[in-house]
């Protein structure tokens, strides 16, 4: 029963994403049945469902990371020193994992080692995660913080992403320009890592 | 440079061909052999001429046109030795001397790719004089013709058949055989511009004037050039296209003409449109007209998938019946219209982009393991979770044929299509905002199961399957649950315009 409910978990965000991404390239193939749009529009567009996907990503990783510790809170009763016989439920893990401090998921390397601190590694389905796959979201998110803040220092940890393997820039390009290039296909690769990462995750129930 | 130039332009545009030894002539007056410089050969016409259509186009650097060309970089001087030369039909011919033939029309029906390859090698040559020529871009090889040659339609018209994608495909060649490049570089122009061919040519008017039946010029050469070209590897396609051009025109595409006009033009022969337009070759558009059941029983619809030579005959015959057929040709004529909008509206569209989705969806299965019943397990296995590996063993699977796809679909929507009461004009009648949903559907259904049969492995070939009523039946539920949410009635449109054929 467990296992299934987490399938559909699954499920229901990898669905979500990939609606994004067949969303984003139904607009970018410039259908000939539908009203032209700009580029410059495709590239708000793009920026915008970029956003949505990290938001999307970072509740599911909220949730996953409840439910993880919810089947074996050991580990975290132990971290926060709570006795042994804890009786939780999911509110309550909840309640326990943003009492002491604000937490959000933006940077995947700090979250991946607090979820070390507080699931039990057998059912620690962020370990899972392929480092190619943390290093698309740990990119994907210097874009995402960029398009939210447009502070300078946003923008020169993008260019520095921009700079380097794989892509090897040696201008910087607005994120919308950036996803639009070859039909959509640095949005669809970075969108779709949030999808793959989740597959690789849905492994740990195997 | 420049009188070198000159020359060649002087000897394109006279109608005059120049023995360098005496040629034979029989005595029948109908048939000249001889030898003749390679400058002499460059820029003979070769289609829609009074003297006849040769169905074939400059294929580029094939394989055998790879020998051709090391062949003429090699062994210049033994040239004529090794291969059997060039064929020319000529009208209205005057013979004054052994030496010399001057004509009203020719048609170079046999070595046209060898044409092609000497005139890319002057050029290139040409070209080479003052610039480098492992660098050359289109801008600067489009503007060193137009400086050159601009002067001369008729060469122009030869030289517009030398694109610079074929061109620079004997460039790249060059690049890449230093031995050859080096019998390049080392070539002096003049006396490869006077090595020789063998030419064999057929005197149209004393042919035609011992023939009971009466003919034109222009069949003759054209029979004469695709007689030529049968024996050789010539696409059926080009001995058709060329051959019932005006029929075609005339009977099968009108209404598409009609319509499209010059926004989109018909190809006869493949290649044979070079300008910067949208074209659709005619295979394209009578493929699809099989799969309506207009002209064939059902299995035989099952049996014609992305067939070339059968599709011909079939049309051949319709063409030869015209008269009887009327009706289902006038249907077909806006059947090849209808279709083709559904096709590069819907259908390629559609299929790219679920392409793309299939590539997702599968990638993930591969990670997730739902693809063990699957005959790249193995390869999967082995790939450990490399998601870029994985991709590179999915994507074989995944990738499509819409020769494949496309009848399959017309196939299943053709009792939608139906003829409206007041125009005569046939649609497929759904609302614009709802068509795209609709072929969306059944475009998944078709090509998953496409997907699924190659995955599964195949027990024969893809083309035995694509071409199984198995296939043909995919998408048959979809489209009756299609048919009920979109409230869509059956017309006999089809069925009551039918010439059964084949």
């Amino acid at each position: 029963m467990k296992i299934a409910k987490g399938i559909e978990k699954y499920e229901r965000f990898e669905n979500n994403i990939e609606d994004l991404i067949r969303y984003a390239q139904e607009i970018i193939a410039d259908l000939p049945y539908e009203r032209k749009i700009l580029s410059k529009q495709k590239e708000m567009l793009l920026e915008s469902l970029l956003l949505r996907a990290c938001a999307l990503w970072e509740s599911f990783i909220e949730r996953e990371l409840i439910v993880s510790i919810n089947l074996d809170p050991s580990q975290l009763l132990s971290k926060f020193d709570l006795p042994e016989k804890t009786n939780l439920n999911i509110r309550l893990t909840r309640a326990i994992v943003f009492s002491d401090s604000f937490r959000d998921f933006h940077d995947i390397d700090r979250s991946m080692s607090f979820f070390k601190e507080v699931i039990v590694d057998k059912l620690n389905p962020f370990k899972k995660i392929t480092r190619i796959q943390k290093e698309k979201i740990i990119f994907a998110y210097k874009m995402r913080n960029y398009l939210a803040h447009y502070s300078e220092f946003s923008r020169m940890k993008l260019f520095r992403a921009y700079q380097r393997e794989p892509y090897k820039y040696r201008i910087f390009l607005e994120p919308g320009k950036f996803l639009l290039k070859q039909k959509g296909k640095h949005f669809e690769e970075l969108v779709n890592n949030f999808k793959m990462a989740s597959i690789q995750m849905r492994l740990i129930l195997k | 440079m420049e009188n070198f130039i000159e020359e060649l332009k002087s000897i394109g545009n006279s109608r005059r061909l120049s023995f360098s030894d005496n040629f034979y002539y029989s005595a029948d007056e109908k048939t000249i052999m001889g030898e003749l410089p390679f400058k002499e050969i460059l820029f003979l016409d070769y289609r829609d001429t009074e003297a006849g259509s040769n169905p074939r186009e400059y294929n580029g650097l094939k394989k055998t046109n790879k020998s051709i060309l090391t062949s003429l970089l090699a062994h210049t001087e033994m040239f004529r030795f090794l291969h059997s030369g060039i064929i020319v039909s000529l009208t209205d011919t005057m013979i004054s001397n052994k030496h010399l033939i001057e004509y009203g029309d020719c048609c170079l029906t046999n070595g046209n790719q060898t044409r092609f390859l000497v005139l890319i090698i002057i050029l290139l040559k040409i070209f080479s004089e003052e610039k480098s020529l492992t660098g050359i871009t289109q801008k600067e090889f489009n503007t060193f013709l137009k400086s050159n040659f601009s002067d001369s339609q008729k060469i122009i018209t030869i030289l517009q058949r030398v694109t610079y994608s074929k061109v620079y495909q004997a460039v790249n060649f060059l690049k890449g055989n230093n031995k050859y490049l080096k019998n390049f570089n080392e070539m002096n122009l003049n006396s490869f511009a006077n090595s020789k061919v063998r030419i064999q040519i057929n005197l149209i008017d004393p042919i035609l004037s011992d023939l009971e039946e009466k003919l034109d010029e222009y069949y003759v050469g054209t029979l004469i050039a695709e007689a030529n070209n049968d024996t050789q590897n010539v696409r059926v396609d080009d001995i058709f296209g060329n051959k019932y051009k005006a029929e075609l025109e005339e009977y099968i595409f009108k209404t598409f003409i009609n319509q499209k006009k010059d926004k989109v033009r018909i190809e006869y022969r493949l290649g044979e449109i070079i300008d910067k337009v949208d074209k659709v070759h005619i295979l394209t558009l009578l493929r699809p007209i099989i799969a309506t059941g207009i002209l064939t029983k059902e299995k035989k619809i099952f049996e014609y998938t992305n067939q070339r030579a059968p599709i011909y005959k079939l049309f051949e015959k319709l063409l030869r019946n015209k008269d009887k057929a009327s009706k289902t040709i006038e249907t077909i004529s806006k059947l090849s219209l209808l279709l083709y909008d559904i096709r590069k509206t819907y259908v390629e569209p559609l299929l790219d982009l679920q392409k793309k989705n299939f590539l997702r969806e599968y990638k993930g299965k591969a990670i997730k393991g739902d693809l063990e019943d699957t005959i790249i397990n193995k390869q999967i296995s082995s790939a450990g979770g490399n998601e870029e590996e994985i991709e590179k063993i999915i994507r074989p699977y995944v990738n499509y044929n819409v020769e494949h796809i496309f009848p399959v679909l017309v196939y299943r929507v053709r009792k939608i299509i139906k003829e409206e009461d007041r125009s005569g004009k046939i649609v497929f009648p759904l609302s614009k905002d709802k068509t795209p949903e609709f072929f969306k559907a059944l475009i998944e259904v078709i090509y998953r199961k496409y997907i699924e049969t190659k995955l599964k492995g195949l027990p024969t070939s893809l083309t035995t399957f694509v071409r199984s009523k198995e296939f043909y039946e995919t998408g048959e539920e979809t489209y009756v649950a299609l048919k009920h949410s979109y409230s869509l009635e059956e017309s006999n449109y089809i069925e009551d315009n039918r010439y059964l054929i084949g």
